[in-house]
């Protein structure tokens, strides 16, 4: 038997006609004097130039993917829209990758349909993304699964998922460990690899505050100036070792956010975004123009590398009275050492901060956290004063911030405001919100996805923002709560029971991964 | 005579030209169940939220005598200090469950302050201390120790969201009456509940008060349950207290009457 | 004496630009309830378009010009207020609260970069167009200059203000506005239609934002795509200061802001002069969130 989805009845030709009307209007609107006109700097001022292939190639596509959204919903023609998208893939895909399909196949390269590489991309996914969404739509009407079905189906996938992610963890944990030595790595490897833990602790560390304790922070990168900039100003000035700043950097850290975090904390949800916000791009401005402290927009240059633990320096020579650490160790000398042991300093600290997460979230003050994200003002009638919870929150997220920023001022050597602006702040909060808020795992893919995906395709850097900024959204609009959603308790009483005494979870209860 | 838990003096809060409460005064006692009744509107969850420190009142003096801990007065309190120190608990009109947390760590987050102490801050928590470790077993227990009396124990580990709606009215009780309250005030528990869950509902109740010797403060809608449980009602129209006794004597009102039933019915 | 008049004179004429964004900021706030961070780039296309369109037209008369590349600004970056709801915050609605604030910072991050893309990332500057003004005042070596272009950014400011208000307190669309303002559920049961309200709300705001646009092109003569984010802050600011929700509010906070940036450039230093305005936007949102004109929020309970 076959269960027809109860679609609205296909609009008229009318309105059909009214709809991609209004669609060239508005893609014509949005098109012409921007994407038409290219603004050229010439030595008679500004001159025009005019991309009409681009415009009219983007107008007819806006209009022919409105089509395809329409007949999607019109029941019995999705067998149109599947053929049609596959079509618009198939020639984005073929544009896209002509050259080496030219090469391969030992033909001459043929002209293109789409007139940039950008939009053959776009094309080629919007139109896969219109036959797989017809596909799917024609494979439910055909098979016999119910909806209920469906959902079980769902849930079983979810269940394996979930398991699937534990063990994944524990193989990105040893692939973490063991990566200097495995065959692959050299030089390259280890710093992107470098760069992305970093990313991974810094979204651990802001996934307290915005994970746990729902609060929008937009500012986080401030914290992360401040432990690089305490590091590398008492390294400069007061000539401290990277050991003993390290946790200097962090409690200074962790001050910031308390003292800027008692004022604003008990302001509402969007407002507490906008002040961090502005108190990271105070904290920007100051460093740009304190010039007798900061240097400036110049930054500070020649901050010294963490020596091993006080045993061995990790350069050539050694320094000062610290031997070099191949011959401390009695190794041959490679430079990769320094590399090497800069990988595993982040990973340790990566590490750390993701054993005190997993460790303070079944404490008291963790699920406060949580609690207070879920609701505040049930919070404050079982006595829980919000303004200190938020406080703890904001002042653990801000240390790691620190920290890592104490990390990154000795990998790098050298730090100047440019670093720290709203776009980083934007990143790492862009990782959590990936991620999916609370889960360490999905924060560490989603950390890999944003930080790795641009290093691998660096040819397309121009387009990695517009690409970023459009992620957000779309991330919001279809996975809101992230990639992995799962949230696990922080404690069961099944673990406390004899087995078969609980009820099984409620179907809806695991779902939510589908929302 | 022994003093009342709650003492409530010349009670008024206006917001702007509206006066929502106008000059009520009333006490309640612990192992008593007092009901506050009264038409839409007649400003008996504001009443609430003054005692429960989200609003500030305008006029008068809200006196908690606590068995053990001394005297307070809610009105000068912070929201969560009226929770933590007086030990008022509530429940909200529209439950405030933590939806996406389990039934058992709603009950752990009501045991919050305890338990913070209990870890030192954290400290005694992140080291695994056993001092720590054995009270959260406490706080485990106690919480089990009312899923069962709310027969919830079952579902301990389900997302609270995910409950009946008569099954999360139930955890909101539960979880008032795990931060250890002295008075437990309830908005309306039984609106939304069928028949089934609300004698579920009263019987817990009831089982509550007698166990725990609590003062309960009721806002209900259904007269049956009122007239069931209660020991004590209070009656609410347009912001002033009309009437004040036991059941019976407020059944009689005429005054109780008319506001229910409509002035011309009576004269 | 001069140095302030002069001083007084330019914050004004800043102030009325960030008025004109700010609207479109408290207008939105007061409908949705959300911050459309993306509200700083829809003014910042304004200002391309205009530089675009002015760059077409350099063959007409000057008056001719400016009037068509208003209008013509206005129209697309209508446009782009209305995809921007469409696409990144319609859906959203009911999502959880924290997410259209994502999003438009997802499309904050993406209109930049877009326009960056198709228009390069250098500054573009136009020849001025407007030059001249009156000497308002002499003192020995100081004048103070009143330009005809700060007179015109004034008072076109001050009429679209007026006709503004004008058009929400008396049209039936500034009604339906009001009402969805109030209670969104109970205007869709009378008839109002929500989504189509919203939608205007932002074409409007976006409307006022490209007036703001196509006069900061004239006034400075150069745009980039990095234009929009502080200018959208501190409109933000303005709308804050002025209390949001409220257009009265929005255009005094603007020119408050103005002023202050004006007289804190004229007399401290201007690279300090955007901690000023974030400090005004962090004291405010703590010691009055409601700003001047608008309402205490209670917290529902």
């Amino acid at each position: 038997m076959s269960v027809r989805h109860s679609a609205p009845a296909g609009p008229g030709r009318e309105a059909m006609l009214k709809e991609l009307g209004l669609t060239l209007l508005i893609g014509l609107a949005l098109c012409v004097p921007l994407v038409s006109y290219q603004t050229i700097d010439d030595v008679g001022g500004l001159q025009l130039q005019a991309r009409w292939p681009s415009t009219v190639f983007i107008l007819v596509a806006l209009v022919l993917g409105r089509l395809g959204i329409i007949l999607l919903r019109t029941p019995g023609k999705e067998s149109w829209v599947a053929i049609g998208g596959s079509i618009a893939a198939a020639i984005g895909m073929l544009d896209l990758f002509r050259d080496t399909l030219a090469a391969l196949l030992g033909i001459a390269e043929w002209p293109a349909i789409s007139p940039t590489y950008a939009l053959s991309f776009l094309l080629g996914v919007g139109g896969a993304v219109l036959a797989i969404r017809a596909g799917v739509r024609l494979g439910r009407q055909r098979s016999s699964v119910t909806a209920a079905q469906r959902d079980a189906r769902k849930e079983a996938i979810g269940e394996q998922v979930r398991k699937l992610v534990s063990v994944f963890a524990v193989a990105a944990v040893l692939f973490a460990l063991t990566l200097p030595f495995l065959p692959f790595s050299n030089r390259y490897v280890i710093d992107v690899a470098t760069l992305i833990v970093t990313y991974v602790m810094l979204g651990w560390g802001l996934n307290i505050i915005v994970g746990y304790a729902g609060l929008l922070d937009l500012g986080y990168v401030a914290f992360y100036a401040v432990g690089a900039y305490s590091y590398a100003l008492a390294a400069q000035h007061l000539g401290i070792s990277f050991w003993l700043a390290l946790p200097f950097a962090g409690l200074l850290a962790a001050s910031f956010g308390l003292i800027l975090g008692f004022p604003v904390l008990r302001l509402r949800g969007d407002y507490f975004a906008i002040v961090t916000l502005g108190f990271g791009e105070i904290i920007r401005i100051v460093l740009i123009n304190w010039y007798g402290v900061t240097n400036g927009p110049d930054g500070i240059s020649g901050i010294p590398r963490p020596d091993f633990f006080g045993l061995a320096a990790m350069s050539r020579n050694g320094s000062g009275d610290l031997p070099p650490f191949h011959e401390y160790f009695g190794l041959e000398y490679s430079s990769e050492h320094r590399i090497i042991f800069l990988y595993y300093l982040i990973v340790a600290m990566a590490a750390l901060v993701a054993i005190f997460t997993v460790r303070i979230r079944k404490l008291p003050i963790g699920r406060a956290w949580e609690a207070l994200r879920e609701d505040d003002i049930a919070c404050a009638s079982l006595g829980i004063n919000r303004t200190t919870v938020k406080l703890a929150a904001f002042a653990i997220s801000a240390a790691w911030g620190g920290f890592a920023g104490a990390f990154f001022a000795t990998r790098q050597g050298f730090i100047s405001p440019e670093s720290f602006t709203f776009i980083e702040s934007a990143i790492i909060l862009a990782i959590v919100v990936m991620g999916g808020m609370g889960s360490l795992v999905g924060i560490a893919i989603a950390a890999v996805l944003l930080i790795g995906l641009p290093e691998v395709f660096r040819d397309l850097a121009e387009y990695r923002m517009v690409a970023f900024g459009a992620g957000l959204v779309m991330i919001m609009i279809w996975r809101p709560r992230g990639l992995l959603s799962h949230r696990e308790p922080s404690v069961l009483l099944a673990d406390r029971m004899p087995p078969g005494r609980l009820a099984p979870k409620p179907a809806a209860a695991a779902g939510e991964g589908a929302e | 005579m022994k003093r009342p838990l709650l003492t409530v003096e010349h009670l008024t809060m206006r917001f702007g030209g509206l006066t929502a409460v106008d000059d009520v005064s009333f006490s309640a006692w612990d192992g008593e169940i007092t009901a506050i009744i009264g038409p839409n509107g007649a400003g008996k969850t504001t009443v609430f939220n003054c005692l429960t420190g989200f609003y500030q009142p305008t006029v008068g003096r809200l006196a908690l005598d606590h068995p053990t801990r001394g005297r307070f007065l809610l009105e000068r309190l912070e929201a969560y200090r009226i929770g933590r120190d007086a030990r008022v608990a509530r429940t909200f009109q529209n439950i405030r469950l933590f939806p996406r947390m389990t039934v058992l760590e709603n009950l752990l987050v009501a045991q919050h302050t305890n338990l913070m102490r209990a870890s030192w801050y954290s400290v005694a928590g992140l080291l695994g201390l056993a001092n720590y470790r054995h009270a959260e077993e406490a706080a485990i227990e106690k919480a089990r120790h009312y899923m069962e009396l709310a027969n919830l124990v079952e579902v301990a580990d389900w997302q609270a969201g995910n409950l009946p709606y008569g099954a999360q009215r139930r955890l909101e009780i539960i979880r008032a009456m795990c931060s250890d309250p002295a008075l437990l005030c309830l908005d309306e528990p039984a609106a939304g509940l069928n028949p089934r869950e609300s004698g579920q509902l009263n019987d817990l109740l009831l089982l509550l008060r007698q166990e725990k010797g609590i003062g309960v403060l009721l806002i209900e809608h259904d007269m049956s349950v009122v007239m069931r449980i209660s020991d004590h009602v209070i009656v609410l129209d347009y912001g002033k207290k009309i009437s004040d006794g036991t059941p019976e004597e407020v059944q009689n009102d005429p005054r109780v009457i008319a506001a229910y039933l409509g002035e011309e019915e009576v004269a | 004496m001069a140095y302030l008049l002069q001083q007084l004179i330019n914050g004004l004429t800043l102030g009325s630009i960030y008025g004109l964004i700010a609207i479109g900021y408290t207008m939105v706030y007061g409908i949705i309830g959300m911050i459309n961070f993306a509200h700083g780039e829809i003014y910042m296309i304004g200002a391309f378009v205009a530089i675009i369109a002015f760059t077409a037209l350099s063959n007409f008369p000057l008056v001719v010009a400016i009037l068509l590349v208003l209008l013509f600004s206005m129209l697309i970056t209508a446009a782009y207020g209305w995809t921007v709801e469409r696409v990144a915050y319609r859906p959203l609605r009911g999502s959880f609260r924290l997410a259209p604030l994502i999003s438009a910072i997802g499309m904050s991050i993406f209109l930049q970069n877009y326009v960056q893309l198709l228009q390069g990332a250098r500054n573009k500057p136009i020849q001025p167009m407007i030059q001249g003004g009156f000497t308002v005042m002499q003192e020995g070596e100081f004048t103070v200059q009143l330009s005809y272009l700060q007179i015109i950014i004034v008072v076109t400011t001050l009429v679209l203000m007026t006709g503004f208000t004008q058009f929400i307190n008396t049209t039936s669309l500034g009604r339906q506005q009001r009402a969805c303002e109030q209670d969104k559920t109970m205007a869709a049961l009378l008839g109002v239609n929500v989504d189509r309200t919203v939608s205007m709300t932002f074409v409007m705001g976006a409307a006022l934002a490209a007036v703001a646009g196509v006069m900061v092109t004239l006034y400075y003569g150069v745009v980039d795509f990095f234009l929009g984010f502080l200018a959208g802050l501190k409109a933000f600011t303005a709308a804050v200061l002025g209390g949001i929700g409220s257009l009265p509010g929005a255009m005094l906070g603007g020119l408050l802001i103005g002023l202050i940036e004006a007289l804190w450039a004229g007399y401290f230093s201007s690279e300090w002069k955007d901690v000023a305005a974030f400090a005004i936007l962090v004291l405010v949102l703590i010691f009055r969130p409601q700003g001047l004109l608008g309402r205490p929020e209670v917290e529902k309970v």
